[in-house]
């Protein structure tokens, strides 16, 4: 019986020493933290609906949010894509976060088009528009870049845009981002431990 | 040619004579016959586009042989246009650019993937649905063609 406590006690302090140490086995965060961590601002993106969306008015949910536009055969839709695949593991979870997709090709697409392909996806993801002035106030906050690139010969131009995929609490402050073709078992744990902690 | 991506949710119907040409298409190795080609299309896929009139197109260009090649453009009869681009990630920014060729040097493979290489079909005469097919043409250099099926899916 000896024996057994002996182990037993042995067995305590080795887990005592390693949550000392630090190595109790906490998960780590995916992506990259935001830092410092700002909030989203506060302009009008329009979609489909017939009120703005407001970052800075959150619902209490955590958001997901991707700059793009809807001419954009490859990179979007591989996001996009992403999400839908993302939202189907994440089962009634899936309702507590919010995904918004952000166009930033303003000069070509309406806003009722952008709420289309966006609901393409998934019937619950939200396509909005941000024109360049809006664009001027979100892009610092999210340390993301977009814009029109004019094409060699005068052929017109392309749009170059950030295609990260950020994750905003659920109190509009972005948090992290990710690599749009990042593994999505690492955005899932994060989505899902942010709302374990209440966002 | 025929890739092997074609219909292959149709194979549990095949009669076993169909399963030997359906296990040859998938590159299962069956003994005393021929090799596959050297050069031939691999996993060709087109996303689905239901309400827009553009989309873009995958594949692997497979050169097994010792000679290099050239893929000059593509083709695909359900889009009025069908260029070659490739995405280019600087820091995070992501743009696409055309691209007029692409090498493939000998034993090599040319892929197209999301988020890197990819076939830009533009003003697409039909709607894309999941379960469908695209027939697509890859031109070489040299002239040949090679025939490939793409998979339409989401």
């Amino acid at each position: 019986v000896s024996g057994f406590g002996g182990r037993w006690v042995t067995g305590l302090l080795a887990a005592l020493s390693l949550a000392a140490a630090g190595c109790t086995p906490r998960p780590a965060w995916h992506g990259w933290a935001m830092e410092p961590a700002l909030a989203a601002p506060d302009v009008a993106l329009w979609g489909s609906g017939p009120r703005p969306l407001s970052l800075a008015h959150p619902d209490g949910r955590p958001t997901l949010l991707a700059f793009g536009y809807t001419s954009c055969p490859d990179v979007c839709p591989t996001t996009l894509s992403g999400w839908r695949r993302l939202r189907e593991r994440l089962g009634a979870d899936g309702d507590r976060v919010r995904f918004v997709f952000v166009s930033v090709d303003y000069r070509n697409d309406r806003p009722a088009w952008v709420g289309d392909f966006a609901r393409h996806f998934d019937p619950r993801f939200i396509g909005v528009v941000a024109d360049s002035l809006a664009l001027l106030r979100m892009l610092p906050r999210f340390k993301a870049d977009a814009g029109y690139v004019p094409l060699p010969g005068g052929h017109g131009s392309t749009v170059a845009h950030t295609a990260y995929t950020y994750l905003i609490d659920g109190r509009g402050v972005i948090r992290r981002g990710y690599d749009f073709d990042a593994d999505p078992g690492g955005v899932r744990a994060d989505v899902r431990r942010m709302l374990r902690a209440g966002s | 040619m025929r890739s092997d991506a074609a219909r292959p949710a149709a194979a549990g119907r095949l009669t076993p004579a169909l399963d030997v040409l359906a296990l040859l298409a998938a590159g299962a190795p069956v003994p005393g016959c021929a090799r596959r080609p050297e050069v031939r299309v691999e996993d060709a896929w087109v996303r689905s586009a239901e309400r827009t009139s553009l989309t873009a197109g995958y594949f692997t260009l497979v050169n097994d042989g010792r000679v290099p090649l050239v893929l000059a453009s593509v083709s695909c009869p359900l889009a009025a246009d069908t260029r070659m681009h490739t995405t280019v990630r600087d820091r995070g920014i992501v743009s696409m650019h055309e691209v007029d060729h692409f090498d493939v040097p000998a034993r090599s493979r040319l892929r197209f993937r999301p988020g890197g290489n990819h076939l830009m079909l533009i003003d697409l005469r039909t709607r894309l649905l999941p379960g469908a097919s695209a027939p697509l043409t890859l031109r070489l250099g040299d002239g040949r063609t090679l025939e490939a099926t793409a998979r339409v899916r989401s």
